[in-house]
């Protein structure tokens, strides 16, 4: 084989490699949708500010269910921890409503910023009408920033960012509250912020 | 688009790129594309949405900020979209009783008008400035997401 042939099963095995890795993917070419609901949300107010002044940023957080009563997880699908980020997802029925399932979303990042940039993506794949009630209005305080999915008075989803994690933990029943859950998840996420 | 086992609740756009990607994978040529206008949703007409009781509106009413859909070519005006995540009304007029559930495969997205015949834009979105008016293709939305 010459050099030059070597060369070109090279190139065909790297563009083959290219196919494979990223067949059919068509990336987008705007994302205004997410650029005007932050600017119903009033993002640039907001974005970066934390409650107080925390000591410490997150890292590779793993919620402790058990202060819930959380012993048997149905799912738990946990991402690497990499350049201070991690996806995770969680599964579980509460201990005081066996019939309900929650669905905990964590998105650790590297930064307050970050962390709230993460809310706002999400939200921009919600279809439901935006933006969500603040939980402040609903007397609902967890977290730096936090809101209300729909029915509101119901506090079956509750969406809110601690520092530089943006928890999202909605039940799949209307008739049970996520608010001592969030909450239990809040303090936690608050204590390792604080430096306890 | 991330595959889960554990996965309670799928979304217009969860539906759009399953569309999508198990469309292309037999060889159709579709894209995940959204309607809306930015600033503020749209109200639409009663619809039966996926997995959920006929005719009966989500917890925030009978609006979207957004939706999603595969859809065809340039995913504008003339093109299809196939929308899995609902059931419009295919019984005439689709803001006003009697209704039938009509799945929209290979719907033309709008003719220009929201009278008769009835294609998807007039068929999902409810008549008028607020719901019609803001029901907009965006074809600079269309993709195919990587599947993971």
């Amino acid at each position: 084989m010459t050099k030059k042939d070597a060369w070109n099963v090279a190139r065909a095995a790297l563009l083959a490699l290219v196919l494979l890795t990223n067949f059919g993917q068509v990336p987008s070419l705007a994302d205004e949708f997410v650029d005007d609901l932050k600017g119903r949300y009033g993002f640039t107010n907001w974005v970066g500010n934390t409650e107080t002044n925390y000591s410490c940023l997150v890292t590779n957080w793993v919620p402790t269910f058990t202060t819930f009563g959380v012993t048997n997880l149905i799912s738990t699908q946990e991402g690497p921890w990499a350049n201070g980020s991690k996806d995770s997802a969680y599964f579980f029925h509460p201990t005081n409503k066996p019939d309900a399932t929650v669905d905990l979303r964590v998105q650790e990042r590297p930064g307050v910023t970050e962390a709230h940039n993460a809310m706002m993506e999400v939200f921009g794949n919600c279809s439901a009408i935006q933006p969500f009630p603040a939980g402040t209005t609903n007397t609902v305080k967890v977290g730096d920033r936090c809101y209300l999915g729909y029915p509101t008075n119901a506090y079956n989803r509750i969406f809110f960012v601690r520092n530089n994690v943006y928890l999202s933990v909605s039940a799949d029943q209307t008739n049970y509250s996520v608010q001592t859950i969030a909450r239990d998840l809040d303090n936690q996420l608050k204590a390792i912020s604080v430096g306890n | 688009m991330r595959l889960s086992l554990a996965v309670l609740l799928v979304n217009c756009t969860d539906c759009g790129n399953f569309t999508t990607a198990f469309v292309n994978l037999i060889g159709g040529e579709l894209y995940s594309s959204k309607m809306y206008t930015l600033g503020a949703g749209f109200d639409t007409n009663p619809y039966t949405a996926i997995g959920q009781p006929a005719w009966t509106p989500p917890s925030w009413g009978w609006g979207f900020s957004y939706h999603e859909v595969g859809w065809t070519g340039a995913c504008g005006d003339g093109d299809s979209i196939f929308d899995p995540c609902l059931k419009v009304d295919g019984n005439g007029d689709p803001s006003a009783a009697p209704r039938t559930e009509l799945l929209p495969t290979g719907m033309v997205f709008s003719d220009g008008n929201q009278g008769a015949p009835y294609v998807y834009r007039e068929s999902l979105a409810a008549p008028g400035a607020n719901g019609y008016g803001r029901c907009v293709a965006q074809p600079t939305s269309k993709q195919r997401r990587p599947i993971k």
